[in-house]
């Protein structure tokens, strides 16, 4: 019996030696997620990644499955993916996107395309971060409107149909899911959206020449806009590039105009609103044109349902306000482009479609 | 007026900070002010942003001693500073200097470079991000200089009447340069200051030449290039260094 005992103890002290932390054998794992390697296509400048979220095959991962994840909002029905359509070059179709119970929302959701390079975010750069952007309409009360802690707790104890624990475990070596990371999680996956095969691309690489009408656009684009009769170094352009300037082939100057839309702004001040400037009231940022002919409506309240309706707008000059942009037309008679030109302009815009990026499978609702 | 805090990256060096502040007809004013042009005409000024390049220093022997600095500057809304660092073996003794010089615009080595702007990071000066707004892609490269604002015809009219001076083109790089009226001494580790103004009714009207900014008053340069020329050569000598 004393003998039985003996060996169940020695069992139990071999068994209990085996389990000492410390030992070598029983280690979990160390953490250690895969690098994700961004290539950064020629003739674009270097991508800037912060240095608290480095990307990574699993966080990627994680933030695809985040970005398009319901549970994001309050009643399970909308997801990032929801008002940014892949078809839509990631922007929505729709004037307004649609909210949780009922909510309207107030300026057209915008494209996502090479916001890694972007230095502020939504339509008067209230953020500053892609991480900022991501953070702000989950508790929007007109867009997924639920609190931060409840997001963490339902991902952290819900159960979805992946394991999202282990997807943070996997993606940051972290067993609680804070909002932090799952902003991190969902800027790493849209740093990964890059557009750069549209036919322009492909044209400044060289390896396509622009049929004649797109060239006669393009030339126009890069053309001072007006009559020289009228305005001193007119050049009967269509003046798109003072801001949509193809530095770094982004079709952005990153900045913010008041592009003649209207002659006040009680509506919406826009960028007034962030910086309290009076000069900044009425400005919005200068979106991208990679996509635009994929991504009506256009301006920062949808206004516009087509290109014809946009290059209408600037080739009559814009509606003349305390802040409207020193280069609108408005005091001599508008661009004065004729069909042929208009024709033309739209065709050159057609060159910067990538449906290579809208169709790309990394970046389509995994669920 | 609202000073800027310097980064003094490499403190064995000298750095000189130039304090840059706006003026109309002498005084002190921001961007967003309303002054008046010729005589009763309520001018709105909306924007003055520059490259300042290489700013430079000479000794008593006559030698330029370059920082190789470049900084974009925009007022938002009054007044800016901008930084040179100058190696501390040049430095070390003390160097007694009695002239300083900036260029305006972009070194012609840059400025030509295929895609310049992604040659840099994204928020240097002379980067997609850093140099926002501040490149023209084909043909002139860089912008070297904005200087925007509007018009009204009489006091109480609203703003219509735009101007703008984008400037560009090596041709139109202009250098200011400042002469001393006393010789200063300049060290490594030490940092040195001077007040800077700059006269933005000086860069459309002086005794040599006056530009007409309600019949011709935009330029990009290549379209309206005798306009930008007249325009940079009224700008060069807008500056002044308080001593």
């Amino acid at each position: 019996m004393l003998g039985k005992l003996t060996n169940k103890i020695n069992t139990a002290i071999i068994l209990a030696l085996l389990f000492i932390p410390g030992c070598d054998c029983c280690k979990e794992p160390p953490f250690e997620a895969t690098p994700y390697e961004l290539e950064i296509p020629s003739l674009f400048p270097p991508m800037d990644i912060p240095a608290d979220n480095p990307m990574t095959v699993e966080g990627v991962e994680l933030g695809r499955h985040l970005f398009w994840e319901k549970g994001l909002s309050l009643d399970y029905t909308i997801s990032c993916g929801s008002c940014h359509a892949p078809d839509a070059s990631f922007s929505d179709p729709d004037q307004f996107s649609d909210g949780v119970n009922g909510a309207i929302g107030t300026r057209n959701a915008s494209a996502i395309i090479n916001l890694g390079w972007s230095n502020t975010f939504f339509w008067d750069g209230r953020a500053l971060t892609l991480e900022d952007q991501v953070r702000d309409p989950v508790e929007h009360p007109l867009e997924m409107n639920v609190a931060w802690e409840v997001v963490e707790d339902r991902l952290q104890n819900d159960d979805f149909s992946v394991d999202y624990p282990q997807m943070f475990w996997d993606a940051f070596g972290e067993e609680v899911i804070t909002e932090d990371l799952a902003v991190k999680a969902i800027a790493q996956f849209m740093r990964t959206m890059i557009s750069s095969d549209s036919k322009f691309d492909r044209f400044k690489r060289g390896e396509t020449s622009l049929t004649d009408i797109e060239s006669m656009g393009y030339q126009l684009f890069l053309r001072e806009g007006g009559d020289p009769e009228n305005v001193p170094g007119g050049e009967f352009g269509a003046d798109c590039f003072h801001c949509h300037g193809e530095a770094g082939l982004q079709f952005s100057d990153y900045l913010f105009h008041n592009n003649g839309l209207d002659a006040s702004f009680e509506n919406d001040p826009g960028r007034f609103d962030v910086t309290g400037w009076p000069l900044d009231s009425g400005l919005f940022k200068t979106p991208t044109l990679r996509n635009v002919a994929l991504s009506a409506p256009f301006m920062h309240d949808g206004r516009f349902e087509t290109l014809e309706e946009v290059i209408e707008h600037y080739n009559s000059g814009g509606v003349p306000s305390s802040t409207i942009d020193t280069f609108m037309k408005y005091t001599t008679g508008g661009l004065q482009l004729a069909p042929v030109q208009k024709e033309a302009l739209i065709a050159f815009l057609h060159t910067l479609t990538d449906t290579t990026f809208t169709n790309n499978p990394d970046f389509q609702d995994p669920f | 007026m609202v000073g800027l805090t310097s980064c003094w990256k490499n403190k064995d060096a000298a750095q000189i900070d130039l304090n840059i502040s706006l003026l109309w007809n002498g005084q002190e004013v921001s961007i967003t002010d309303t002054v008046t042009y010729q005589g009763s005409m309520p001018l709105r000024l909306e924007k003055f942003k520059t490259y300042i390049d290489n700013i430079s220093i000479r000794d008593t022997d006559g030698n330029w001693i370059s920082s190789g600095s470049i900084d974009l500057i925009e007022f938002m809304p009054s007044n800016e500073v901008t930084v040179a660092e100058f190696a501390a073996t040049e430095m070390r003794r003390g160097l007694e200097i009695d002239a300083l010089k900036f260029g305006i615009g972009v070194p012609s080595e840059i400025n030509f470079m295929d895609n310049a702007p992604i040659n840099f990071d994204n928020d240097h000066p002379l980067g997609v991000i850093g140099g926002a707004g501040m490149y023209w892609t084909w043909e002139t490269g860089y912008i070297f200089s904005k200087f925007e604002g509007k018009i009204a015809l009489a006091e109480g009219e609203d703003f219509t009447i735009p101007f703008a001076f984008h400037t560009g083109l090596d041709e139109l790089y202009r250098e200011v340069v400042f002469e001393l009226n006393s010789s200063v001494v300049i060290a490594a580790e030490e940092q040195h200051s001077f007040d800077i103004t700059l006269d933005l009714a000086q860069t459309i009207s002086s005794t040599d030449d006056e530009l007409d900014l309600i019949n011709n008053g935009i330029t990009h340069t290549l379209n309206n290039l005798e306009l930008a020329e007249r325009y940079v050569n009224l700008l060069e000598d807008a500056w002044e260094i308080d001593q």
